[in-house]
């Protein structure tokens, strides 16, 4: 794995220097300008799954952005906002498409950010899977219920409800939903937590989107 | 030697045995030897009581379903190659959204036509349900054993998107065409595969009589798209250079080692054009095309000036029905005093799919978008000119009302004087339907044939024709490939 992100390339006058970490995701074929939308909307929607995880989480996203060498892409705070923005799903939804390089960029520091709570992510997949077997209500476990709680705390001040019915959300059963959605969500983190995880989830994002 | 590689997570262990290759091993006192036979795999799964063992060819079915299954996990997105029931051994399928099922199958009973009846018969031998984080560590241990270059380094993680198909019959499945393939030699022994050696003799029984009575039936005739107009002359003869030293080279039989001992091909606008002689080449003379029964995968190697050199089974199946493909037909054929030495080539996954389609992409994919290769007109007012010239020409031959229901994308090369020099299909209804457009005729009024490859020198000028089902037509200037 290339951590090495903070040596200038040599040949900068060939490429317009690229973060090197962002050459070992390779670009997708499509077609059109920018991320499909379904790429902005699951990038975003796992970022949202790490604020919910840890306290402070998009001040993590920024700090990595800086140690990670990303902060050409990822300038500041209204930049990182913008970006998110592009998910169709959000209420400040805006038509600015995501550039492959920024999507690259997030998905970068999305995996490095879950390969540090790998063990808090396994910890809580853990703690699920023991309570729903059992079928013990989730609320059970603080840890758990306090990361389904942020989640849906966050989801709903950001994401348009009307818009997240494409998510199968409505109102009567979107609490439950939305545990769903964070269970899911964190356990597609841990797939990111692994030593190919970074490329198996970018990949993912372009399934069906290619042709 | 006997080696032992062992891959070891809290839910799922993998141990690898074998024996590293010793023409190989002396050359290079390592520390760590290479892993190159595989003698015996075991898995051991936390949730199952004894270990799930066999060999090479269940070992590689495993690490491709789990690849291809993880990312059907990722992405919700149906991925054809964790559960591929017909030619696999192991397989993967979602029982809910925290629980997964690991099947492996008992041995694929021998002969590869007859499997096909006797799909019933083979009866799931081994079921393991596995929890999210269970399977995450089997994922784990498999990519560990891809990032391990000591052991099997022929095997390494190869992941591509899953392709979208256009007007499939069942609304909203996604058909893989480009599977997530995990970069896959094939079957020890069942592909032994063969560069550089005569086509293969029919091994196979024929096909069954009522199999035969289809061979009447001409689904597609042989049409061809045009070959490209880079500079490289197509399928040359065999006149290649050897170096001097060469008179006793040893014969490779095997894609896999001639793959490791010649540098390859992977500037992404050569392989672009590569890829397309390498579809000129096995369209139209794939005729049988209805009497596919499954998709067949091949991976082939390809020189500079786009001969086939070899080319190797992906699965048993795909190697046992290997003569009903164009395959061993087109196999370049060196005369017996030259042999390839160190020239470089490129690999190519070839699908034959079981409707009909030829499919052929780059065995790694692209690194970067690649790019036209040849000189270009760059003068913008010249190119103006040229792209209305263009415009009026396809036009005026287009009048036929549109049966295809997707926008028909082709890269056209014009040279200076506005002659229609290269025209490339860019998506696959472009592939389909392309006699519905002016282009085959327009290049056949010039060339004569549709068939010649223009071995074009001069500059051209490129461009993206559109044509859409509400019949509108739309040329702008090339922007690259996307």
């Amino acid at each position: 794995m290339n951590v090495s992100a903070s040596l200038t390339p040599f040949d900068s006058q060939t490429h317009e220097a690229m973060p090197m970490i962002l050459e070992t995701l390779p670009d997708p074929g499509i077609t059109g300008q920018g991320c499909p939308r379904r790429t902005t909307l699951q990038i975003d929607l796992m970022l949202l799954a790490i604020e919910a995880l840890e306290l402070g989480g998009s001040e993590a996203i920024l700090a990595f952005a800086q140690e990670l060498d990303l902060k050409k892409i990822i300038k500041n705070r209204v930049n990182l906002w913008r970006m998110r923005a592009s998910n169709p799903l959000r209420r400040a939804h805006s038509r600015r498409p995501l550039s492959i390089l920024e999507a690259k960029a997030l998905v970068v520091i999305a995996c490095y950010i879950a390969r540090r709570l790998t063990v808090v992510i396994r910890q809580i997949l853990g703690i699920y899977q023991q309570l729903s077997e059992k079928q013990i209500p989730l609320e059970q476990n603080l840890r758990l219920a306090n990361y389904l709680e942020r989640f849906r705390t966050h989801f709903k001040s950001r994401m348009n409800s009307r818009r997240s019915v494409l998510l199968t959300l409505n109102a009567e059963n979107s609490d439950e939903k939305l545990d769903e959605l964070a269970i899911d969500l964190l356990a597609k983190l841990l797939f990111c937590t692994g030593t190919a995880g970074m490329q198996r989830f970018w990949i993912s994002l372009f399934d069906g989107e290619v042709e | 030697m006997n080696i032992q590689r062992k891959y070891s997570l809290p839910n799922c262990t993998l141990l690898l045995e074998g024996l590293s290759d010793v023409s190989i091993s002396t050359q290079f006192q390592e520390l760590r030897p290479e892993l190159s036979i595989l003698v015996n795999a075991e898995c051991y799964l936390s949730s199952y009581s004894q270990p799930i063992a066999g060999g090479r060819e269940f070992f590689e079915s495993l690490v491709r379903a789990v690849s291809a299954y993880a990312q059907e996990f990722l992405s919700n997105v149906p991925n054809l190659q964790a559960h591929n029931r017909e030619s696999e051994l192991v397989e993967l399928q979602k029982i809910d959204t925290n629980h997964h099922q690991l099947i492996v199958h008992s041995e694929i009973p021998t002969g590869g036509l007859e499997s096909q009846a006797s799909n019933e018969g083979k009866e799931p031998a081994i079921q393991v349900d596995l929890n999210t984080v269970q399977l995450f560590d089997l994922v784990e241990a498999v990519d560990q054993f891809f990032a391990d270059t000591q052991t099997l380094p022929e095997l390494s993680l190869e992941l591509q998107p899953v392709t979208r198909r256009y007007g499939g019959s069942s609304q909203g499945v996604f058909k893989q065409v480009l599977p997530a393939s995990v970069g896959i030699s094939s079957l020890a022994v069942a592909a032994v595969a063969f560069s550089l050696i005569p086509p293969p003799q029919v091994r196979l029984p024929e096909p069954k009589s009522e199999e035969q009575t289809s061979t009447t039936i001409p689904t597609v005739s042989p049409t061809q798209t045009i070959e490209t107009a880079s500079t490289e002359s197509p399928i040359a003869s065999p006149t290649r250079t050897t170096s001097a030293s060469a008179s006793v080279t040893p014969i490779i039989k095997d894609l896999e080692v001639l793959v490791n001992s010649v540098p390859e091909i992977t500037d992404p606008s050569q392989l672009r054009a590569l890829n397309r002689q390498v579809y000129n080449q096995i369209h139209p003379v794939w005729s049988n095309r209805s009497e596919f029964t499954e998709d067949l995968i091949y991976r082939l190697g390809v020189a500079a000036d786009g001969s086939i050199i070899g080319y190797k089974a992906v699965s048993k199946g795909s190697n046992e029905a290997v003569n009903k493909t164009p395959l061993p037909k087109i196999l370049y054929n060196p005369a017996a005093t030259h042999s390839i030495t160190k020239e470089p080539i490129a690999q190519f996954r070839v699908v034959f799919t079981k409707l009909g389609i030829l499919e052929v992409s780059p065995w790694r994919g692209y690194v970067k978008t690649p790019e036209v290769i040849g000189e270009k007109i760059t003068d913008s007012s010249t190119i103006k000119d040229l792209n209305r010239k263009l415009y009026n020409t396809i036009r005026q031959n287009w009048s036929a009302t549109p049966t295809f229901s997707k926008n028909l994308k082709y890269r056209v090369a014009v040279n200076k004087g506005g002659v229609i020099a290269d025209y490339e299909p860019l998506n696959q209804v472009a592939f389909d339907f392309f006699r519905e457009t002016p282009l085959p005729q327009m290049f056949q009024s010039v060339y004569g044939s549709n068939l010649a490859a223009p071995n074009n020198k001069e500059a051209l000028a490129h461009f993206q024709v559109i044509f859409k089902p509400s019949g509108t037509l739309e040329v702008k200037p090339w922007e690259g490939y996307r």
